[in-house]
């Protein structure tokens, strides 16, 4: 009788064994580190308090990393979204060849972030690259995509928007094929146009999945890592070039190729913060609504 | 009406033709320039005229990446089945047992879902140090393996499965691991596959912990060590195309013979995650 009563603990014991092990435990441990100042991991540890934190939100190229995010967010997900929906309500329509299209367009969700961004990388490099040239072979200039300043945001949207949209597609078209078939016949009885339907209809009951995914493509792009990587990596390590410098990226380059261990923890925990706040903020606004779309 | 009808179709097919073009140009290109003497690997032509291995037999042969390929390998199927296996555990005993405390444990693991891997990037390099454990391929296997992802799937999957089954095993003299073992794991076998697709594919994919966390060249996984090579001086352009193309293959394979438990299974995780 009483090993019966063990046995559902030593089934879970797992997860909380690795719970504990490499996710409680070492988030205690960041906020730890983040307090200790030192140059290598042999070296003596020096508790400065906040320090870290304080000398952080001073830190102009930090501040700029939540800006490029923002500016990124700001372009980023309204355009991926957007292309995710048209291209999920013209899914939706009943005609042949549907699930080709849906494969080639999910395609570049199961690609590895660091095999998509080679592709991209060689398409767009200045002088071999092959877009600069075809668009000199159709008689225009080409441009320095990886390079030029002002090109470096809109290069790396195109790369993560080819990447990611296709995911969003999937989900609205799964909560587009949960809408009732009988609102549309009802709207074309009391004769409504296909438009009409489009804003009366499906984008308010979208509305929920939209506001879902909004919250998930920026927690994603808080933590946007790989394509800045690869596409803007050199010998020697990752460029710190201001207009794509992500927090993710400058807490790399902070924490393992210039060693400043407790600054990165410090980063660290101001990145989970953000996320944490998004995450209760799509609870609480998601709860009021009592469900979506799914 | 009929016109207009066939009409709208067009469009609907020429506009997401090309869309759909936009999409696999990278791919296409990617393919046949994997293809070409390092001379023409940018040429803009979009026909393959004189094909070569030379490309893939140089990263195969005076490469590190079949070792590589051989990392990412063993990790990800070791990765895999480790998560099978405890997320199934966990999710019967979530499932199926009454047991105290069980709601609240259920939270924890729920609530795990929102530690970003950037908040414990620092320490764990530093306990892996600290434990000489760098360079390991364990430190990729079994962190994450017992994923609150696929406990929440399973325990899903489970909970559909009538009760009375595990009643009657036991009446039958079954112990508790032989009833999930021979009455549970048979009846969850298409929610396995759909997790197993997803454990994998993130874990082939997986680019900053091996990255923060393997240093030495034998222990990179394959996108660090494509990343590696990109680094070089002088980066071999025609190495990294054949080496993308290859890492991009075992998922390719892997999704177009299960797309839809992968869709499925993706769409769930993003909606009830």
């Amino acid at each position: 009788m009483k090993i019966q009563k063990i046995i559902p603990y030593v089934f879970i014991l797992p997860f909380f064994v690795m719970y504990a092990a490499f996710m409680a435990g070492p988030l205690g441990y960041a906020i730890v580190l983040s307090l200790y100042k030192f140059r290598t991991l042999l070296a003596p540890r020096r508790f400065v308090g906040l320090l870290n934190y304080k000398h952080l939100f001073a830190d102009p190229r930090f501040l700029n990393s939540l800006v490029v995010i923002g500016k990124y967010s700001a372009i980023a997900i309204p355009v991926t979204l957007g292309i995710a929906i048209l291209l999920a309500i013209l899914l939706n329509v009943h005609f042949k060849g549907r699930s080709i299209f849906r494969l080639i367009f999910f395609l570049p969700v199961i690609t590895s972030l660091v095999a998509a961004s080679i592709f991209f990388r060689l398409i767009l490099a200045d002088e071999i690259g092959i877009l600069n040239h075809i668009l000199r072979v159709i008689g225009l200039p080409g441009y320095r995509w990886l390079n030029d300043p002002k090109l470096l945001l809109p290069s790396l949207i195109t790369v993560t928007t080819w990447r990611i949209f296709g995911f969003f597609l999937i989900i609205f078209l799964a909560a587009l094929q949960n809408i009732p078939q009988e609102l549309y016949e009802a709207a074309k009885v009391d004769g409504a146009s296909v438009t009409q339907a489009l804003f009366r209809i499906t984008l308010p009951l979208l509305f929920p999945t939209i506001f879902f995914c909004i919250i998930i493509a920026t927690i994603g792009s808080i933590q946007l890592f790989d394509e800045p990587y690869i596409l803007f990596t050199t010998h020697g390590g990752v460029e710190l070039k201001d207009e794509i410098l992500t927090p993710a990226v400058y807490l790399y380059a902070t924490g393992f190729e210039t060693f400043r261990l407790p600054k990165a923890a410090a980063m660290g925990f101001i990145m989970s913060c953000i996320i944490f706040s998004l995450a209760l903020l799509e609870i609480r606004l998601m709860g009021k609504r009592g469900g979506f779309g799914q | 009406m009929k016109k207009e009808h066939l009409f709208s179709l067009l469009v609907l097919y020429l506009f997401l033709g090309v869309v759909a073009i936009l999409t696999i140009v990278p791919f296409y290109w990617g393919v046949i320039a994997s293809f070409r003497t390092i001379y023409d690997l940018f040429s803009p032509s979009l026909i393959l005229r004189h094909p070569t291995i030379e490309n893939y037999r140089g990263l195969l042969l005076e490469s590190a990446f079949p070792r590589w390929f051989f990392n990412s390998s063993f990790i990800a199927f070791s990765h895999t089945g480790l998560a099978l296996f405890f997320c199934s555990l966990a999710g019967f005993a979530f499932a199926k047992y009454t047991f105290r405390g069980k709601e609240v444990l259920f939270l924890i693991v729920l609530s795990s879902m929102m530690i970003p891997v950037w908040a414990i990037l620092v320490p764990l390099y530093v306990f892996f140090w600290k434990l000489k454990a760098l360079n390991h391929y364990w430190i990729l296997i079994v962190p994450g393996s017992a994923n609150p992802l696929g406990i929440f799937l399973m325990r899903q999957y489970i909970h559909a499965i009538p009760s009375e089954l595990i009643d009657s095993a036991r009446i039958d003299g079954c112990s508790d691991f032989r009833i999930y073992y021979s009455v549970i794991l048979p009846l969850i076998k298409p929610a396995m596959g759909a997790l197993a697709i997803i454990v994998f594919m993130f874990s082939w994919n997986s680019f900053i912990l091996p990255l923060v966390f393997m240093q030495e060249q034998a222990m990179f996984t394959v996108p660090v060590g494509l990343a590696s090579l990109l680094g070089l001086t002088r980066p071999l352009y025609n190495w990294l195309i054949a080496g993308a193309l290859l890492s991009v293959i075992p998922v390719a394979i892997i999704f177009i013979r299960m797309q839809r438990e992968l869709i499925a299974g993706l769409v769930l995780g993003a909606v009830k995650g």
